[in-house]
C-alpha cells in the first residue's frame, strides 16, 4: 500500500501540468456546484420561510377537488380570468374546533382567493389578485406585513389594503396615484356573472421579508372578495333534494315525451309547481353571500413538529370523518410560484451533471494517455511480478487522489466563497431573480449538507473516472517492458 | 536437472494479412549456474527466445519448462508469481521506475510478492546489492540523475534482490560505453561465480559471448550452433 502511494503520489507531482489542469477542472467543477447548491438551498428556505411564514403556512387545509388548487386559485390558467371555482371548506365550524384542539397547532387562519380588476375614477388597473381575511386572526398567525400609510384593515370593515410596490407599479404603469381613503372599484368575474363592488384603501403596507413573488396580492375584507366570487350560501352547500321535489325532477323528462296532454295532467296531479316556484325564500336564501364560506385554512405548526406526519394524520382524520378536505405542504399550496426555484434548481444540477460529465471524459482521456505513455511502466511492474490487482490499484490511488485533493480544495474555496457571500450578501437586482431566490439580497449559508454531497461528488468523479483507464491499464502485458526498447 | 528447457518451441506473430515465424521450432536446455549467451543478428528470434524463457511471452507451439514445469497450462496470475520467484530482469534500457529512488527501485520487486514485508534481513540484502553493485553514494537518486551505467547497475541490483535462480539480460550492454559494458559484464561475471545465478543474455556483442561458458548461436529462428565453451574472465578481472 505504502509503496503503491508513494508511486500514486509522485506521478501526480511529476506530471505537474497534467496535474494541475485536471485538477483545475475538478476544482472549478466542485466549486460550482457547491457554491451553486448552497446558493439554492439558501434560496429554497428563504422561499419556505417567505411562503410558510407569510402566507401558506406549514399546513394547508383546502377542499378537495379533482382539478389542481392552490392557495392562489386555480393551477390550470386555461380556465380564463377567474379560473375554475375554488372549492370551498366544508364542515368549516366542526374543523376548526378540531383544529383548535390538534396538538402542536401555534396558529391557524382562514383565507379566501380570488381576482379583481381595479379601477379608479374610470381608470383600469389591471388584474389584482386578492386575498380575503379576517385581518385579526390572519395578522396574528402571519406577521407578514407593516403598515407604512393608513391603517390595518379592521374586523368586518370592508376595506383594501394594498403593497406600497403595487401602489407604486399602477402609478407607473397606469398614471394613477392611489392614496389612502380613496374608494376603488373592483370587478369580479365568476360562473354567475360580473360582479362590482366599491372599497376604501385603508392602508398601504410592505412585507417583512421581501416575497417579490406576492407583491401584486392585496389584502381585503372577505365579505366583499365572497361578494366578488358569488361564494353565496347556494354554492357552498350541497341542498339536500326532498322526495317531491326529486319525483319532479325525474318526471321533467315528461315534458319531452310522446304524450304531452296526459303527461302534464298527470304531472299536474302530481306536483303543485306553484307551490315551488311562488315561493322565492329559498332562492333569496341561497343567493345571500355566505359568510362563514372558505377556500383555505392555513396552520403554523410550534417549532420541532413534523408538517409531512402532521399532513399525513390530517388527511388520515378527514377520511374518517368523510370530511371532503385534503391538508397539503406549504409547497402545494403555494402551487407554481414556489415551484420555479425547484425548476431553476433542476435546470442548475442538469448543468452540473453536464459539467459533471465533461469533467469527467477529459479526467478519463487524460489518464488514457497517461495509461499509454507508461505502457513501459506497468509492462516493467508487471514483468517484475506485479499482479494486477497491483496495477489497478495504482490507477485507483493516482485517481483518487487526483480527485480527492482537488475536490477538496474546490470544497474549501467553495466554503469560503459561501462565507464571504453570507457576510456581504449578493444583491439581486433582476426581479426574476429575485422570484428565482426569494429574496433581495441573497445570503447563502454553509450547510453540512452540501460539504457532504461535494465529498461524495468528488469521489464520484474519481470512481467513474479510473475504470476505464485502469482498464487499458490491465491490458498492458509485460512484453511492453521489452516493446518500449 | 536443467533450470530451462525447450522443447521443439515455436513463435509467430501475426504481422496484418502475414504470418511472422521468428522462432522456427528450437529445443535446448540450460543448466543452473551457467554463464549463457543466445547470440545471433537482428530478426534472428534471440529476443523472442530470452521473452519466451522470461514468461512475457508464450509459445504458439511445442513446450517450455522452467525448473522442469511446462508453463503452458498455468493461468496469468501464476505465471506472474513463477516470474516473480524464479527470474530477474535486465532490461537493454533499464526500466526504472522513474519516481522512485535506487533504493526503493532496488527494493520494489520485494513488494510485489505474497510475502512482501521489508524484513531486516531482506534490508541488510538489499545494502548488499548496493555495495556489490557500488551504488552506496546514489541510493536517494532517482533514474534522471543517474549515468546509463548506474542505472544499469539498479537493474541488476533490482533483478538480483528477490534472489532469483535465473537472470535474464536483453542485450544488457547496447546502450552503454564499451568501459560502462565491460564493468557491468564483469559485475555480472562475479554474482555468476559467487550466487550461482544462471544468467542468460541476448546479444551481438562478441565480449558476452567469449565471456559465456554456454553459447547458442540463432540464424532465422534456428539454432545454428549450441555448445558449451571454456569459461573466460574479462582482464582485469
Amino acid at each position: 500500500m505504502g509503496t503503491i502511494f508513494k508511486i500514486a503520489l509522485r506521478n501526480l507531482v511529476q506530471h505537474k501540468v497534467k496535474t494541475l489542469i485536471v485538477g483545475a477542472l475538478i476544482t472549478l467543477g466542485i466549486l460550482l456546484t457547491f457554491v451553486g447548491n448552497s446558493l439554492f438551498e439558501s434560496a429554497a428556505k428563504g422561499v419556505k420561510r417567505g411562503y410558510s411564514e407569510n402566507f401558506t403556512g406549514d399546513v394547508m387545509i383546502m377542499g378537495q377537488s379533482e382539478k389542481a388548487f392552490s392557495l392562489f386559485g386555480s393551477q390550470d390558467f386555461s380556465a380564463g380570468p377567474g379560473g375554475e371555482p375554488i372549492p370551498v371548506i366544508q364542515h368549516y365550524p366542526e374543523l376548526v374546533e378540531f383544529i383548535k384542539s390538534y396538538p402542536g397547532v401555534m396558529g391557524f387562519s382562514a383565507q379566501v382567493s380570488g381576482f379583481g380588476i381595479l379601477n379608479f375614477d374610470e381608470a383600469g388597473m389591471g388584474f389584482n389578485l386578492l386575498f380575503g381575511v379576517d385581518p385579526e386572526t390572519y395578522f396574528k398567525t402571519f406577521h407578514s406585513i407593516k403598515i407604512v400609510e393608513g391603517r390595518m384593515l379592521a374586523n368586518g370593515e370592508p376595506g383594501i389594503m394594498m403593497s406600497r410596490k403595487r401602489i407604486e407599479d399602477i402609478k407607473k404603469q397606469n398614471k394613477v396615484s392611489l392614496k389612502v381613503g380613496q374608494e376603488i372599484s373592483l370587478e369580479g368575474f365568476s360562473k354567475s356573472g360580473l360582479k362590482i363592488r366599491t372599497v376604501p384603501l385603508v392602508g398601504i403596507y410592505e412585507y417583512i421579508v421581501p416575497t417579490q413573488a406576492l407583491e401584486i396580492v392585496s389584502f381585503i375584507d372577505v365579505q366583499t372578495l365572497r361578494a366578488l366570487n358569488a361564494m353565496t350560501v347556494g354554492t357552498a352547500k350541497e341542498t339536500p333534494i326532498d322526495d317531491a321535489t326529486k319525483k319532479l325532477l325525474d318526471s321533467a323528462d315528461d315534458f319531452f315525451s310522446d304524450g304531452p296532454v296526459a303527461a302534464a295532467g298527470a304531472a299536474k296531479d302530481k306536483v303543485d309547481l306553484n307551490a315551488i316556484l311562488g315561493d322565492k325564500t329559498k332562492r333569496a336564501e341561497l343567493a345571500t353571500v355566505d359568510s362563514g364560506s372558505w377556500h383555505n385554512l392555513m396552520i403554523r405548526l410550534n417549532d420541532g413538529v413534523s408538517p409531512s406526519q402532521t399532513i399525513s394524520e390530517l388527511n388520515k382524520v378527514f377520511s374518517e370523518k368523510n370530511w371532503p378536505l385534503k391538508a397539503v405542504g406549504w409547497k402545494e399550496a403555494a402551487g407554481t410560484s414556489a415551484a420555479l426555484t425547484d425548476v431553476a434548481q433542476i435546470i442548475f444540477n442538469i448543468v452540473v451533471i453536464i459539467l459533471a460529465i465533461v469533467a469527467v471524459i477529459i479526467i478519463i482521456n487524460t489518464l488514457v494517455i497517461s495509461v499509454m505513455e507508461r505502457t513501459a511502466e506497468i509492462g516493467t511492474m508487471r514483468a517484475l511480478g506485479a499482479q494486477k490487482p497491483f496495477v489497478r490499484q495504482l490507477f485507483v490511488w493516482e485517481t483518487m487522489l487526483l480527485a480527492g485533493f482537488f475536490g477538496l480544495v474546490g470544497i474549501v474555496i467553495g466554503s469560503l466563497s459561501v462565507v464571504a457571500l453570507n457576510l456581504i450578501g449578493l444583491p439581486l437586482d433582476n426581479e426574476f431573480l429575485q422570484v428565482l431566490f426569494g429574496s433581495k439580497n441573497l445570503k447563502p449559508e454553509l450547510s453540512l449538507v452540501q460539504v457532504v454531497l461535494s465529498i461524495g461528488f468528488t469521489l464520484f468523479i474519481g470512481v467513474v473516472s479510473w475504470i476505464y483507464p485502469v482498464s487499458i491499464a490491465l491490458k498492458v502485458s509485460p512484453l511492453k517492458a521489452i516493446a518500449s526498447e | 536437472m536443467s533450470i530451462v528447457e525447450l522443447k521443439n518451441a515455436k513463435k509467430h506473430y501475426a504481422l496484418g494479412k502475414t504470418t511472422v515465424e521468428a522462432v522456427k521450432g528450437v529445443s535446448f536446455e540450460i543448466e543452473q549456474g551457467d554463464f549463457i549467451s543466445i547470440a545471433g543478428p537482428s530478426g534472428s528470434g534471440k529476443s523472442t527466445i530470452l521473452n519466451l524463457i522470461g514468461l512475457i511471452d508464450t509459445a504458439t507451439n511445442g513446450d517450455v519448462l522452467i525448473n522442469g514445469q511446462n508453463v503452458a497450462t498455468l493461468k496469468d496470475r501464476e505465471i506472474t508469481l513463477l516470474r516473480h520467484e524464479t527470474i530477474g530482469f535486465i532490461f537493454q534500457s533499464f526500466n526504472l521506475i522513474p519516481v522512485l529512488t535506487t533504493r526503493e527501485n532496488i527494493e520494489f520487486p520485494l513488494l510485489l510478492g505474497k510475502n512482501n514485508k521489508l524484513t531486516k534481513e531482506r534490508k541488510e540484502y538489499v545494502d548488499f546489492l548496493i555495495e556489490e553493485v557500488g551504488l552506496a553514494d546514489r541510493i536517494r537518486n532517482r533514474p534522471n540523475e543517474l549515468s546509463g551505467g548506474q542505472r544499469q547497475r539498479v537493474a541488476i541490483a533490482r533483478a538480483l534482490v528477490t534472489k532469483p535462480v535465473i537472470v535474464l539480460a536483453d542485450e544488457p550492454t547496447a546502450n552503454l560505453d564499451s568501459q560502462t559494458g565491460d564493468d557491468i559484464l564483469k559485475l555480472m561475471k562475479k554474482i555468476n561465480k559467487d550466487l550461482k545465478t544462471t544468467f542468460i543474455f541476448s546479444t551481438h556483442d562478441a565480449k558476452i559471448v567469449e565471456l559465456a561458458d554456454h553459447i547458442i548461436r540463432l540464424k532465422d529462428g534456428l539454432i545454428t550452433e549450441n555448445y558449451r565453451a571454456v569459461s573466460k574472465t574479462l582482464p582485469g578481472s
